[in-house]
């Protein structure tokens, strides 16, 4: 914002010896002064170039100067501008009157007293600096409450960087950047400019001790590594904001900034980004703990059977996503391969322990020696019992290593598909799912030729909000009819072409090749 | 802000006729709502002990598994404390996936 005193006046009077008196009277005051003759040629130069104010004789040639100052005030563009109103003629109290109510901001009358003009001129200055300082900032503060918002309630990191960078570029009007470390030491930044076009890469600031709490420091792209063509050859603001030692800052770079209000903002905007970006860490962090829990309390190694090859998967959901509650066993048992996929109802670290006390409870039943329908008919009173509030799906089957014969029981898992000579056939036994204490049918019988295999999986590898269940299931099977050489290849290639990340929900998949 | 600004993902909608009380479910049943169907149910029962509670899903487009427990679990407070249960509506997504996990006939008293 320029100084009062370097502002620019257009003055307007029919009478060349009173618009030269004004103007050098202003002139004089310091003020950049330009001069109209009519109400016409007055408003091609506001039209034509920005004024501070507006001097303007009541009347003019053309129109009258009430109406000049009605059509400044009833433009947008132009309504910020104050106008004074001068008049040759001694007025009385009602001309004043109409003037000031028509827009007029200070009316004054001849005799015109050079430092009472050069006063008024300036006290309306100076109310309108005000007037629009205070609508900057409330705009500035609305902008940032929107931002912060935006920020607080990102979903993931890569939505929090470009919200912030958004909600700086439009606050300060040009281009902005935004970094951070996402996750262990690995940065990224945004930066979105003035059109709202976005872009992120990966970024590796320089050496830098930042403080605690918020710096505001002049920089240059150069120095702290910018991608080429991100605010490039200006001089930067560059403002970081970290909350303690231990943890990484976070950077805010835009074009220089001029003022004082502008630097308020930035440090408000910078805090409230720090802040976002310290929850959005932990929360990933929670997420990372999570599924560590849940991986270890999965199988993690394979039963080693001669004669039998097995592959299995486990997919957690993406960090945007809840814990999963999927787990699958794979254990041999004297001679007989005991192999279990099912999922628990939830997705929370508690869904993740619930499934580990179901998968140790059924290990416990299996090593009894019971087969799949007892121990899957133990496993629903268990939860029935203790775990009364718990839901589960669960798919046992028992496998006899020498010859093949299987036992199957579900109850309400997806249907095993079990794969021969490029063909797939649906292993359905309609039973209930665990917790509901509901009677069970006889185990489903079946045997596993040589060269066959036995697919079991999730519904993170079918089910897609949107599609039915059987086309998913239908999917799976025409890519399932050939069986890869290779057992890890074939889970992997079920995975690329049935998940597309970031999963909303995990997956586990486990094969099972009878050689 | 798109995340702000989401409208609610499933509603609510009561109605009794002769010894039943009816919610109609609409949108979709997942664990985002879990808990708030959860009391849409249960206030039902409570307010009508002596009616059957009838379930209506067949404006539901999507049912996940903690939508299935809790329909299982208001069934479960109803044949308690209240005049029975019935699902009725199941269709398309949602019907088949309350026959995958065996409990549609459970739920509509078809079994």
């Amino acid at each position: 914002m320029t100084a009062i005193t370097e502002s620019t006046i257009l003055v307007v009077d029919d009478s060349a010896p009173k618009r030269y008196l004004l103007s050098n009277w202003l002139s004089r005051a310091g003020f950049a002064v330009s001069q109209a003759e009519t109400g016409h040629e007055a408003l091609a130069q506001i039209e034509a170039r920005d004024f501070d104010m507006v001097v303007l004789d009541v009347k003019l040639p053309d129109m009258s100067g009430l109406e000049v100052c009605r059509r400044i005030k009833a433009d947008e563009r132009t309504a910020t501008i104050p106008v004074v109103h001068v008049s040759a003629h001694a007025v009385d109290v009602t001309d004043r009157t109409i003037g000031l109510v028509g827009g007029a901001d200070a009316y004054l009358a001849e005799p015109i007293d050079p430092q009472e003009l050069v006063a008024t001129v300036q006290a309306v200055l100076r109310y309108y600096r005000a007037l629009r300082k205070a609508e900057h900032l409330a705009a500035g503060l609305a902008q940032l409450a929107r931002t912060t918002l935006a920020v607080t309630t990102a979903n993931g990191f890569g939505e929090l960087l470009t919200h912030a960078a958004a909600g700086a570029a439009r606050l300060f009007g040009g281009t902005a950047v935004v970094a951070a470390d996402v996750l262990d030491g690995t940065w990224s930044a945004v930066r979105v400019d003035d059109t709202g076009r976005t872009d992120r890469r990966d970024w590796t600031p320089p050496a830098d001790d930042a403080p605690i709490g918020f710096r505001c420091q002049s920089g240059h792209a150069d120095h702290w590594r910018l991608p080429a063509g991100w605010l490039d050859d200006q001089p930067l603001t560059v403002a970081s904001a970290r909350l303690r030692d231990d943890l990484p800052p976070l950077y805010l770079f835009v074009a220089q900034i001029p003022d004082e209000d502008s630097t308020q903002l930035l440090t408000q905007l910078t805090q409230a980004l720090g802040a976002a970006a310290e929850a959005q860490r932990a929360q990933d962090l929670d997420h990372r703990i999570a599924v560590t829990l849940q991986r270890s309390l999965l199988p993690r190694s394979l039963p080693a059977l001669p004669g039998v090859e097995l592959a299995m998967r486990y997919e957690p959901a993406s960090t945007e996503a809840e814990i999963g509650g999927d787990f699958y066993e794979l254990s041999l048992l004297d001679d007989r391969l005991l192999i279990a996929i099912g999922d628990v109802v939830g997705h929370s670290l508690h869904a993740a322990t619930v499934m580990a006390e179901i998968r140790h409870a059924l290990r416990a039943y299996a090593v009894e020696g019971h087969p799949p329908g007892a121990i899957v008919q133990l496993v629903d009173e268990l939860m029935v019992r203790l775990l009364p509030v718990e839901m589960a799906t669960l798919c046992v089957i028992s496998i006899d290593a020498a010859t093949g014969r299987a036992r199957l029981a579900n109850a309400g898992h997806l249907p095993p598909l079990l794969i021969t000579d490029g063909q797939a056939s649906e292993l359905w036994q309609r039973a209930p799912l665990l917790g509901i204490g509901h009677p069970r049918p006889a185990d489903l019988e079946f045997t596993l030729p040589p060269g066959s295999t036995l697919l079991l999986y999730t519904d993170g590898l079918i089910e897609h909000r949107g599609t039915s269940i059987r086309d998913g299931i239908a999917t799976l099977h025409q890519l399932a009819r050939h069986v890869d050489a290779d057992l890890d290849a074939f889970c992997d290639r079920l995975l690329d072409r049935l998940t597309t990340p970031p999963n909303a929900d995990d997956v586990a998949v486990v094969a099972v090749r009878r050689m | 802000m798109d995340n702000v600004s989401r409208p609610p993902q499933a509603s609510h909608e009561v109605e009794l006729a002769p010894g039943i009380v009816r919610v109609s479910l609409v949108g979709e049943i997942d664990m985002g709502v879990e808990g708030a169907v959860a009391g849409w149910l249960t206030e039902a029962i409570r307010t009508h002990p002596d009616r059957r509670l009838e379930v209506d899903v067949s404006r539901v487009g999507f049912l996940d598994s903690s939508g299935i427990r809790v329909l299982l679990q208001a069934q479960a407070r109803a044949v308690r404390e209240g005049g029975g249960f019935r699902l009725t509506g199941a269709q398309g997504t949602v019907r088949e996936v309350l026959e995958i996990v065996d409990v549609y006939g459970l739920l509509t008293g078809d079994a």
